[in-house]
């Protein structure tokens, strides 16, 4: 099973067919049928590391009231699946992983599932980044999951590696800062240099600028942190808007 | 002083200060005994955010750096480092959002120091405002109110 990152961008994309959603839903019919989705998304950063729990986590709206009726009336009604919530927890055992079942499937995950996955039948269940962490230990714990690959579980991050809603209306173009940096990105995947991805606040101010706050990278980390020797690099969809990058990749 | 003192002060004081706004903003109401409840309340930073007593970047900064403080006391040897840029981060762009690129190192006690000054100020601000008050009741008019609804609801007992 490959693993997967996906550039999630707006929330509304879950409503919306354009290049982006298309290409999600083609990964999702091309891949073997996962057994059950294993989600890190950028919108369940919190202090400490848990696991939706239940048989049915809720669809969460967690987006303003600027949002439109139709985006409120998405429900995602994948079932959840507490064996996976198991099995993670003895992948990362001793490191103590809660199941949680006050949270659920927020947009950073349904609004690429709706479209990857339109059945919601394949149960799925969502991993939270633990914001007080620094990114080694998000890479760290993201190659604990490895094993899952060879047990039929899509893991999928769910974020953007260029996300800066205060300059969202900036910057455009081939040359521009988002671009550049989202094709540096690319090429560390391609590359393997996973030390760059880790180290991105070393890395200059378009990544200061594309990363001002971690939440929407880091899930990037978990993926890579799996990415082996041999695994083919898919570019699923790529492209800068404003400051945000749409940059989806399959690896494996 | 350690960073870990320095984030332990930092946000003692900004404890106190969550308390006091949330005093300075509800109204006069010793019979219901306001500053017991105010003193029993958690996540009184939440509170004050509610109330539009810190804006969303400096809530953000003052959460960070609580954790970060959290953080060294239980483990003192913690990487913390990443949490006080982030904080900076939120704080340097909630006074200019286009504050995107810094060039000098990110301080935890400039950023308490910071959001102390701020939080003193609207709490001395709001001292100065005319105290909030609901119209007095009528007593007679509730109580027939309360009679009238009693006598509406056929609902079971």
């Amino acid at each position: 099973m490959p693993v997967a990152f996906f550039g999630h961008g707006t929330p509304l994309n879950a409503l919306r067919d354009n290049e982006h959603t298309r290409a999600w839903a083609r990964f999702g019919t091309e891949l073997p049928p996962p057994r059950a989705i294993l989600v890190v998304s950028a919108h369940w950063y919190v202090a400490g590391t848990k696991l939706t729990a239940g048989a049915s986590p809720r669809t969460v709206h967690d987006f303003g009231a600027w949002a439109p009726p139709e985006l409120f009336a998405v429900d995602y009604g994948a079932p959840g699946s507490d064996a996976l919530v198991e099995r993670v927890r003895a992948l990362v055992a001793p490191f103590p992983v809660e199941a949680d079942t006050s949270w659920g499937f927020d947009h950073g995950a349904w609004s690429v599932l709706v479209h990857a996955f339109p059945q919601a039948c394949v149960p799925v269940v969502q991993l939270s980044i633990d914001r007080r962490q620094p990114p080694a230990f998000h890479y760290a714990l993201g190659a604990r999951l490895a094993p899952l690959r060879d047990e039929g579980i899509l893991v999928i991050g769910s974020g953007n590696v260029v996300h800066n809603l205060e300059l969202f209306r900036g910057e455009a173009g081939e040359e521009s800062w988002p671009a550049r940096f989202e094709r540096c990105v690319r090429d560390w995947i391609i590359a393997c240099d996973h030390d760059a991805l880790i180290d991105y606040h070393r890395q200059g101010s378009d990544a200061r600028l594309a990363i001002p706050t971690p939440d929407h990278y880091l899930p990037l980390l978990y993926v890579v942190a799996q990415q082996r020797d041999d695994d083919p690099v898919r570019v699923i969809t790529e492209g800068a808007h404003g400051a945000m990058s749409m940059l989806s990749v399959a690896l494996g | 002083m350690s960073l870990a003192h320095t984030l332990r002060e930092g946000c003692v004081q900004l404890e106190r200060l969550y308390a006091e706004l949330i005093r300075a903003y509800v109204p006069e109401n010793p019979q219901y005994e306001v500053r017991r409840i105010v003193e029993d309340l958690h996540n009184k930073r939440e509170i004050v955010y509610v109330m539009g007593l810190l804006s969303e970047g400096e809530n953000e900064a003052a959460l960070i750096l609580a954790l970060a403080d959290a953080m060294l006391a239980q483990t003192p040897e913690s990487e913390v480092s990443h949490l006080v840029d982030e904080a900076w981060y939120y704080l340097r762009t909630s006074i200019d959002p286009l504050w995107q690129l810094d060039d000098g190192t990110p301080s935890a006690g400039a950023a308490l120091t910071y959001l102390r000054e701020v939080l003193e100020a609207r709490r001395d601000a709001l001292a100065l405002l005319p105290p909030r008050a609901l119209p007095p009741d009528d007593p007679g008019r509730n109580a027939r109110r309360l009679r009238a609804l009693r006598e509406a609801d056929t609902r079971p007992v």
